[in-house]
């Protein structure tokens, strides 16, 4: 346990040794914040209802999806492509503790600074503009909303960590993290809720994985437990255990063929 | 002059050699800037279906608005790309090796990179332009002509944000983030800048220059920009050139070649 707690110090004293480039990080998360608030705002101008949705509950998802978006979406996992492609992933085998435990460690404290700050900073948003927000009226839409976000961890951990293990066999990793970024930007859900769009797109778009990143958890908060939760378990549950199987089998084909010289 | 454009061009040359060099990134590269661009224009789209007004702007105005944000921002990049790669001169201290060449400066780190594969979102966004500016019709040549020179009003102002980050890339070596911020600044400039409300419209007008920039333009060619306000226009990207380039000097006194 020691070695976890000294990894997550030392992790933990990278943001600070660096304050600046995280104090930007966080800015850049609240500019969008304020674009969608006001967007919203205008929007939902003398309407009671936009796209089955109460003014409200847009201002409750567009902070639940921010608030997701900064936990869910943020990794350092995609450094691993780098160290694999440039070498210095040796140094972590040799480490007498696990790689995995590295990334994992890595991983928990990341999340917990961004999760700490982006309640910080919503916290601070709603306190300035007193938006109404909807809360559920049951407790078991909360737990449904905690049971997919998990999903959503682990799903955005997986699907991170396979993209890296692309650089096991090319160095160019930019280009589908490129378009990874993009896609998720849009069709994870952390602009706008997607049910925004006709049936037809809003179907094939819940076919991907990117919207049990942040739209179905933001959705079971603001919508309660609705029989479509079932398919949305399925749905992600079935790309969570397609996606891990891909990273665990590309991890152990990629360490195989591995070499490396100079180091 | 005439050997600044012939060394601009070998520059440009190079990085469009560059570019091509590796077809996945570029085919990738414009892959994804096409899916945001057309999920972006989708979710306008459905969005103003559901609200027919914007702002009190309608679906075809909140789209000009869309679209000379997306042209500006996309011939910005294109331009001052190399903006993007200038941390790497400064900590390795290659800087040094571009100061004592017998060219301004900025030849190599601010327009030293053009980047060929904007060109062809440019051309694209462009068009869209053209496409619902003849739609909304009933426009006066001059309303064209002032929606043009804004548009490069709202270019040079874009320069002097660059300038800018050059200038505070050599004092603290931070460009990335500072990049990211001017570019997530500007992406508030996306939508008509009146869905802010006070006080945060008048900071995105006057103090980050977003509505003179990318609003500006679309309301000059609506003829909802009175001519006073075109003026102060003019005067603010003038005096934003002017500043960044007072700043750029202060921080070349400061510089510390990082080799010596």
């Amino acid at each position: 346990m020691r070695k976890y707690l000294l990894l997550a110090r030392a992790t933990l004293k990278t943001y600070l040794a660096y304050r600046v480039n995280f104090i930007m990080w966080r800015i850049r998360s609240m500019l969008t914040l304020v674009m969608l608030y006001f967007l919203w705002s205008q929007a939902v101008v003398g309407k009671s209802e936009i796209a089955g949705y109460a003014p409200a509950e847009i201002y409750t998802y567009i902070f639940l999806a921010n608030f997701l978006n900064a936990t869910v979406l943020s990794s350092r996992v995609d450094q691993l492509a780098g160290d694999i492609l440039n070498g210095t992933i040796i140094n972590h085998l040799l480490k007498p503790f696990s790689i995995f435990s590295l990334i994992g460690t890595r991983e928990v404290v990341d999340k917990m600074v961004n999760i700490l700050f982006s309640i910080a900073e919503i916290a601070l948003f709603i306190s300035i503009f007193r938006p109404p927000l909807a809360f559920p009226a049951d407790p078991i839409a909360v737990l449904g909303f905690l049971a997919f976000l998990l999903l959503a961890l682990v799903l955005s951990f997986y699907v991170s960590f396979a993209l890296s293990m692309l650089a096991f066999w090319t160095a160019e990793v930019w280009a589908p993290r490129f378009i990874f970024l993009i896609l998720i930007s849009m069709l994870a859900g952390s602009l706008f809720p997607l049910d925004l769009f006709p049936p037809v797109l809003y179907n094939v778009m819940l076919l991907t994985p990117f919207p049990y990143m942040v739209y179905v958890p933001a959705k079971i908060f603001v919508d309660g437990i609705t029989p479509q939760v079932l398919d949305f378990a399925i749905f992600g549950l079935g790309w969570l255990g397609l996606v891990a199987s891909l990273a665990h089998m590309s991890w152990l084909r990629g360490m195989k063929e591995f070499s490396f010289f100079g180091r | 002059m005439k050997r600044y454009i012939a060394v601009i061009l070998a520059y440009s040359l190079n990085s469009i050699k560059v570019s091509i060099q590796s077809r996945a990134g570029a085919i990738a590269f414009l892959t994804g800037k096409m899916l945001r661009f057309g999920l972006s224009a989708l979710f306008l789209y459905f969005l103003m279906q559901q609200t027919k007004f914007l702002a009190g702007y309608t679906l075809e105005q909140t789209f000009l608005f869309f679209l000379t944000f997306n042209i500006i921002d996309s011939i910005s990049q294109q331009l001052y790309r190399e903006v993007y790669r200038f941390r790497p001169h400064i900590v390795s201290g290659d800087f040094d090796m571009i100061l004592v060449k017998p060219i301004h400066p900025f030849v190599r780190v601010l327009v030293g990179g053009v980047d060929i594969l904007d060109t062809i979102p440019t051309l694209l966004y462009i068009g869209g332009a053209a496409f619902i500016i003849q739609r909304i019709g009933m426009l006066s040549p001059e309303q064209i002509l002032w929606y043009i020179l804004l548009v490069i009003n709202g270019l040079v102002i874009a320069t002097a944000f660059h300038i800018l980050v050059l200038a505070m890339g050599i004092i603290s070596t931070e460009v990335d983030h500072t990049i990211m911020i001017y570019r997530d600044i500007t992406r508030m400039g996306y939508f008509p800048i009146d869905i802010y409300e006070e006080p945060v419209r008048s900071i995105l007008t006057f103090i980050l220059p977003i509505g003179i920039m990318m609003s500006f333009p679309v309301k000059a060619l609506l003829g909802m920009l009175a001519p006073q306000w075109i003026l102060v226009a003019f005067l603010f990207s003038a005096g934003s050139l002017v500043i960044s380039l007072r700043l750029w000097r202060a921080a070349m006194a400061k510089y510390q070649s990082a080799s010596s």
